[in-house]
């Protein structure tokens, strides 16, 4: 018997930050004295190092100098641009300016470049090499402060408190140790992306049983051919055409992610949302933190309703945005500050849990009432409506998604995200409809 | 044959589910039988066994000079479409057969099976001028000092039924009871090879290749014409065919679906898609998903497959656990092609079941399938 069993409750207890994807970190100071990073004479790099074989299969990785990316020197390059010395630019934790601290950043940069190249070391014991093991790319990066720093710089103090009370090193405080958990990565990845753009946190959760599709590009973001199927390398049989692995969603996500911050710790739950793992989700354990906050955007209607209890159980607020045809709907259930607030927007809980026993019945028309009752009866305007109500042609057996809506979807979401997290009330209604075909909002 | 007076909550009323109400006899009941009503007692037990899209195409001659049952197919109850090569009629006939030993074996008698050579190239879909009956094996019966088998596995057997529901991820399969599959299918034939599948991302795979293959075929406008002849009203009395109810659907939404598939009624590419989208999802929600392969794809490997599929549903049955049968990714090339190099096997997968425990408990409640009366599928000497 072959017996394929990685159970679920097995994983439980793992880190799931290591995720197959995940790019490596080695602060380059320990690797360059540990010898687990050198260069060669022509500039080759060669990392030897044990932490590669879990994920790579080898521990040994050459680099010639068409893969390796130095971007240490650009990025306080960057920041120089970017941070002001003048009277208004934010105090750091430590009461000094960013600009005083990064001052003191570059001149420690250019005595070790220098120390570097005294004794003829090609580069400074300085920044996180980056191994991408996925596409056999070495980054040097910035240290983990000013790397986030220059992500975060262009956003300067746009996002503020509800009294504009904080400071900008209290409003970053807040964003970086917010963990949002989103359950469903596909217009969950477009909101995923809108809350990493506007606050950069330190750590996120994320789920998603499902794997990347060619017919998920016009929305999926950073989705690429890099994910369209995995290397023929993971194939059985490398002349079986049929044999097709795919890339998980979530990991492919994360992936790309750390890519632009390689520091961000991802907790990829590439099982989706489970009865199994519902609470170590919510509640986190083994180092892993709670949530604070949850996106949902998943398919599946059980589930929808089942991670709703779980959170307004543990007073922990839900957003969703839905994207129905050229509209983006947004729904707050705001359970931390109202335990008894429904799960839906269009019907009270008993006719909510009604309504999705009878669309799991193969009817239709029922499933459409599920819909209603959770978001709202006006959901199917425009020609989402045409297509619920099967007029015209159909070119898909899927919901019908627009591109730009999810877009819009992923913007709304992130924005509502850092407000939340900054103590911005939600909505009246916990609803608000953009309709970009109409160029009009409503409550 | 008796009836019990009593029927499960399971087993609806009337006439198309009779077959269901066979009692479990105790042994000494069963040792006053003749030899002729043993085997008929068997016969009955063969009729209980799934196949598929419920086409009930075994037919059994017994030969009570010979203590034997001659099992053959019935070429007009192979599927054109969804069947071409009789794959899965063989594959029910060997589940069938597999009841008429464990019965047998349960109440102390040992069977042998002889494979009749050669019937591989006439399983086929009848045409109008074929010979509709295939003889394809004979079972015998001798003696055993004792009964080498539980009287449970009988009662499974009346118990046992497809459950196409969304199973509870959080029951898990004792490891005990996956050894016992796995010596059960090598006991079965040395040939056939067992993939117990539980981790998340092979049975999302095993979810996507199902869900492909089934889009496959219900946008194949024969295919889905074919389905259509099978899946019968909620309110049928219908011997044969599969009810809407057994894949959860309601009375309304099985008959959209039959006109809609037959072309004779609205169907939304989005309700097909979402039909396929739930083998998916029952697929992923499972305890285990087994697959059962072979190296060859003959007459004899696919009996054994359905024999083993047969006593590993029982086993399974007395272990509190449902089945479901999906027949869609064993027959449609590529995601079959597709399921070897994730198993990273060379064979060729015959069967792929699911196994589990519906989430819903109503779920485990929904109705056998039905069947015809035992006499419809006798054959008298001679013929």
């Amino acid at each position: 018997m072959t017996t394929m069993a990685t159970p679920n409750a097995a994983s439980l207890g793992t880190d799931r930050r290591a995720h197959s994807l995940r790019p490596l970190k080695l602060d380059a100071a320990e690797a360059h004295a540990k010898g687990w990073v050198r260069y060669e004479d022509d500039a080759t790099a060669v990392v030897e190092w044990d932490g590669l074989t879990p994920v790579a299969g080898n521990s040994t990785a050459r680099f010639p100098t068409s893969r390796q990316y130095p971007a240490a020197r650009a990025t306080l390059d960057d920041l120089n641009k970017a941070l002001s010395s003048l009277a208004n630019s934010p105090r750091a934790g430590d009461g000094k300016t960013l600009r005083e601290l990064y001052e003191t950043e570059v001149d420690h940069y250019e005595r070790l470049v220098s120390d570097a190249q005294t004794n003829g070391r090609l580069e400074p014991d300085y920044g996180t090499y980056v191994i991408d093991h996925a596409r056999g790319d070495l980054y040097l990066v910035a240290p983990e402060r000013w790397h986030r720093l220059a992500l975060v710089t262009s956003n300067s103090k746009l996002l503020t408190d509800p009294a504009g009370r904080l400071t900008w090193a209290e409003i970053r405080q807040k964003l970086e140790g917010a963990v949002v958990g989103f359950v469903g990565m596909s217009v969950g990845g477009n909101l995923l992306e809108g809350w990493l753009r506007e606050a950069r946190p330190r750590r996120v959760k994320i789920a998603d049983p499902d794997w990347v599709e060619l017919t998920n590009f016009n929305r999926g973001e950073r989705m690429s051919l890099r994910h369209a199927v995995a290397p023929r390398s993971a194939r059985f049989d490398p002349t079986n055409p049929y044999d097709v692995p795919r890339v998980s969603k979530a990991e492919y996500i994360a992936y790309e992610q750390q890519l632009v911050d390689p520091y961000l710790d991802v907790d990829v739950y590439k099982e989706g949302i489970n009865r199994e793992n519902l609470d170590r989700f919510f509640d986190g354990g083994d180092g892993e933190p709670a949530i604070d906050l949850l996106v949902e955007e998943m398919d599946n209607l059980d589930l929808k309703i089942l991670v709703r209890h779980a959170a307004r159980a543990r007073g922990i607020d839900v957003v969703m945005l839905s994207d129905f045809g050229h509209q983006a709907h947004l729904w707050w259930n705001p359970f931390h500050e109202r335990a008894d607030a429904p799960i839906g927007y269009g019907a009270d809980d008993a006719t909510l849990m009604a309504a999705l026993a009878a669309a799991k019945t193969g009817d239709r028309t029922k499933v459409f009432e599920f819909v209603a009752a959770l978001c709202g009866a006006d959901f199917a305007g425009d020609q989402f409506g045409a297509w619920m109500r099967g007029e015209g042609e159909q070119p898909t057996g899927s919901l019908p998604q627009s591109g730009a809506t999810a877009m819009a979807s992923g913007a709304i979401g992130g924005k509502e995200i850092a407000l939340r997290i900054l103590g911005h009330r939600v909505p009246d209604t916990g609803r608000v409809v953009y309709d970009l075909l109409n160029r009009t909002a409503r409550g | 044959m008796e009836v019990t007076t009593s029927p499960a909550n399971d087993v609806p009323p009337g006439s198309a589910f009779d077959a269901w109400r066979v009692r479990v006899l105790e042994r000494a009941e069963f040792d006053r039988l003749g030899i002729g009503e043993q085997l008929e007692y068997f016969a009955a037990f063969a009729l209980l066994a799934p196949t598929t899209h419920n086409t009930v195409p075994q037919r059994m001659r017994i030969d009570r000079d010979q203590r034997s049952i001659e099992f053959a197919l019935d070429r007009r109850a192979i599927l054109p479409q969804s069947d071409a090569n009789g794959r899965q009629a063989t594959i029910s006939l060997g589940a069938a057969i597999a009841n008429t030993v464990l019965a047998a074996e349960a109440y102390g008698l040992a069977a042998a099976m002889v494979a009749h050579p050669d019937v591989e190239p006439l399983i086929r879909p009848a045409d109008v001028d074929d010979v509709p009956i295939v003889s394809v094996a004979t079972v015998s019966f001798d003696a055993l000092a004792s009964p080498v088998r539980d009287l449970s596995w009988v009662s499974a057997m009346v118990r046992r039924k497809m459950v196409r529901a969304e199973f509870d991820e959080r029951v898990k399969l004792d490891p005990s009871v996956a050894s016992e599959l796995a010596s059960i299918t090598q006991s079965v034939h040395a040939g056939l090879a067992l993939h117990l599948i539980s981790d998340a991302p092979t049975l999302l795979a095993l979810g996507k290749f199902q869900e492909l293959a089934d889009s496959t075929v219900i946008n194949r406008t024969a295919f889905a014409r074919e389905l259509a002849e099978w899946l019968v009203d909620n309110d049928s009395d219908q011997p044969l065919g599969m009810r809407g109810r057994e894949f959860g659907l309601s009375d309304d939404a099985a008959r959209r679906f039959r006109h809609g598939l037959a072309g004779i009624g609205p169907l939304l590419p989005d309700e097909t898609a979402a039909f396929a989208k739930a083998g998916n999802i029952g697929m992923r929600s499972s305890s285990a998903v087994a697959v059962v392969a072979a190296a060859r794809d003959d007459v004899e490997h696919r009996l054994a497959a359905g024999q083993a599929f047969e006593a590993m549903a029982l086993r399974l049955t007395l272990a509190g656990f449902n089945v479901a049968m999906h027949a869609g990714i064993t027959e449609v090339e590529a995601p079959n092609l597709a399921l070897r190099g994730r198993l990273r096997t060379f064979s060729r997968p015959l069967v792929v079941f699911r196994v589990g425990k519906p989430l819903n408990i109503a779920d485990s409640e929904r109705p056998h399938s039905s069947r015809p009366r035992l006499a419809d599928v006798l054959r008298e000497s001679g013929t």
